[in-house]
């Protein structure tokens, strides 16, 4: 199930709307929130908050519910301002965890997705860092199903960034993949949106391509 | 799935392989320096004697003297090859010899990642793995610690002191700096001769002591050039594999290992790198280093403890490097020659002996974990 987080970062006051599947652990340290769950891949938020734990509560469906879980943290969780160690979420509920609210958005597009109806939808991989199926319905505007690939948004990009699309251990782009769940997906597109620090980190990685020159020292 | 074979089945031989790819003179130095004491020292356990083998893809092999090698072997790979062909030839190489102990020289992943891989299919063979410095943000990117703790038996720090990264680990151990010759090896009528010093005259010399990557002998040239014309009452030469462009063919000398020549130097310039910097103050000569860029080594930080460092920058004129370099040469002729090569340790000897007890501790575990 997918659900949509939405809070503003209080260092930066950026809001921050990323569109995750469950299970979602929520904490302040990333290594220290499972990176899976009876075999599902964890989406894990991390909030630079010290009054939040490391690993400070889980969202997850429990009989076909959405709940969340506190982890024992020493400051809780409050649900639409109550303090409580679980609860059941629907749309719009709010979360007070450490000096952050986070709106829950409970997404229903999955159960109408042209897919589900029957209705083709694009499979293409898009986007820059982290492809994504692109999911469109209709092919029309669609820089990268005109064939002209100089309407690729991210032709210069990937002829700038060798090693584009390779996720492979050695390669730059490994530990962006390993990291995806830190980025913030447009929700239309599906591709990340790249913050200023996002491309001060990619062109940082453009210099230091370490493990990829044999005559190093 | 193919996997390295113990040699222990061999009673008379044991088999250690030290990785030792990258490019430069220090990586194979560095190795060296260890495969020869441990060619040449018998195993405490036994009468054994350990045969070393040095995988390299240095263009530099070619450059070593083979008579002085004799107990050493090399596994090598050619150095104009891409990274993916020479990952799979370290693969190849790995997966398919004989060995008893495998020692992975700076990188712990390898130096294109390679070693990742690999390491884990080889789950009863001793690791070790000589840390160099590395930049922090290599070991950072690459998970080092956790690597280096899940893969390696042991780390031996060679005289790099206590401020490189994982120098915290437990399985961490120091020795002093591992060199090429012992003190008792070297002699200054010797030096002199390699150097082509005949002059009785009580002359300094200055001796350019290049290393690092071919393309880099260009500078070096211009200095040693520079340093004929501004000091005519020294003698300058200039050690070099091939003679470095603009560098005048009478003073330029070949010869390996480097550290036979610098007893007869009164004041060295070179580059950063763990050799010239080890070998130099070893020998307690003044070094005026030029501190180059590079991927993960981090010269600037190795130079700052000596008294001249010069950063090298990229786009800035030759000719600030001479100038800094002259005026630093000039405050360093008046010292008082030594007359004498001073007693120094060899790191590599106790490295030998470290690396031997975390074998017979791996051995003994092995055995123990069979047994339950």
């Amino acid at each position: 199930m997918q659900i949509r987080l939405i809070w503003t970062d209080p260092n930066t006051g950026e809001q921050r709307q990323p569109q995750l599947e469950t299970p979602i652990a929520i904490g302040r340290v990333f290594a220290e929130m499972p990176a899976e769950i009876e075999g599902k891949r964890v989406s894990r938020i991390v909030l630079a908050d010290d009054r939040i734990g490391n690993y400070h509560a889980l969202i997850d469906i429990f009989d076909n519910e959405l709940v969340i879980a506190d982890r024992n943290s020493s400051s809780g969780t409050l649900i639409n301002g109550v303090r409580l160690p679980s609860s059941t979420l629907i749309n719009g509920d709010r979360l007070q965890i450490g000096a952050i609210e986070i709106q829950i958005q409970v997404s229903t597009i999955r159960a109408q997705t042209p897919a589900a109806s029957g209705q083709w939808t694009c499979d293409r991989n898009i986007g820059f860092l982290i492809p994504r199926t692109c999911g469109r319905t209709d092919r029309t505007g669609c820089p990268h199903c005109s064939g002209d690939p100089n309407n690729d948004p991210y032709f210069s990009d990937r002829s700038y960034y060798a090693g584009y699309g390779s996720y492979n251990r050695g390669y730059w782009g490994s530990t962006y993949y390993y990291d995806r769940d830190y980025y913030q997906y447009d929700p239309v597109t599906g591709n990340v949106d790249f913050t200023e620090a996002d491309n001060a980190s990619l062109e940082m990685e453009g210099d230091t391509d370490f493990e990829m020159d044999m005559g190093a020292s | 799935m193919p996997s390295l074979r113990s040699s222990s089945t061999n009673k008379t031989d044991r088999i250690w392989i030290i990785y030792a790819l990258g490019g430069g003179w220090g990586h194979l130095t560095r190795a060296l320096s260890l495969a020869r004491i441990a060619a040449r020292n018998r195993s405490p356990d036994s009468s054994n004697r350990r045969t070393v083998k040095i995988l390299t893809n240095s263009p530099y092999l070619s450059y070593f003297q083979a008579q002085d090698l004799a107990d050493v072997k090399f596994l090598a790979i050619a150095p104009d090859v891409d990274l993916n062909t020479t990952c799979n030839r370290v693969r190849e190489i790995l997966l398919n010899s004989n060995c008893d102990c495998l020692i992975v020289d700076t990188f712990p992943r390898g130096l294109g990642g390679e070693l990742a891989d690999i390491l884990p299919e080889l789950p009863h063979l001793p690791k070790i793995l000589i840390h160099r410095d590395l930049c922090p943000e290599y070991v950072l990117a690459k998970n080092l610690r956790s690597f280096v703790v899940r893969h390696f038996d042991a780390a031996i720090v060679p005289g790099e002191g206590e401020d490189v990264p994982l120098a915290d680990l437990p399985i961490v151990r120091h020795t002093s700096p591992w060199l090429i010759r012992n003190a008792e090896e070297l002699n200054i009528d010797r030096s002199r001769q390699l150097l082509r010093i005949t002059s009785e005259e009580p002359r300094k010399t200055i001796l350019v002591y290049t290393s690092g990557k071919l393309s880099e002998l260009t500078l070096f040239g211009a200095i040693a050039r520079s340093l004929v014309a501004a000091f005519p009452e020294c003698t300058v030469r200039c050690l070099a594999p091939v003679l470095p462009p603009q560098c005048p063919s009478d003073i330029w000398v070949s010869h390996w290992p480097g550290i036979e020549c610098l007893p007869a130097a009164d004041i060295v310039v070179g580059g950063g790198g763990y050799n010239t910097v080890s070998e130099s103050r070893a020998l307690g000569i003044p070094l005026i280093a030029f501190a180059f860029k590079r991927l993960y080594d981090r010269q600037l930080q190795r130079v700052s403890a000596t008294s001249h460092a010069i950063e090298i920058f990229d786009g800035r004129d030759v000719a600030y490097y001479v100038s800094t370099l002259i005026a630093a040469v000039r405050s360093l002729l008046n010292r008082t020659p030594k007359s004498t090569i001073p007693h120094y340790e060899n790191g590599a000897v106790a490295a030998l002996q470290a690396i031997e007890q975390t074998i017979l501790l791996r051995s003994d575990s092995n055995t123990n974990r069979d047994r339950s």
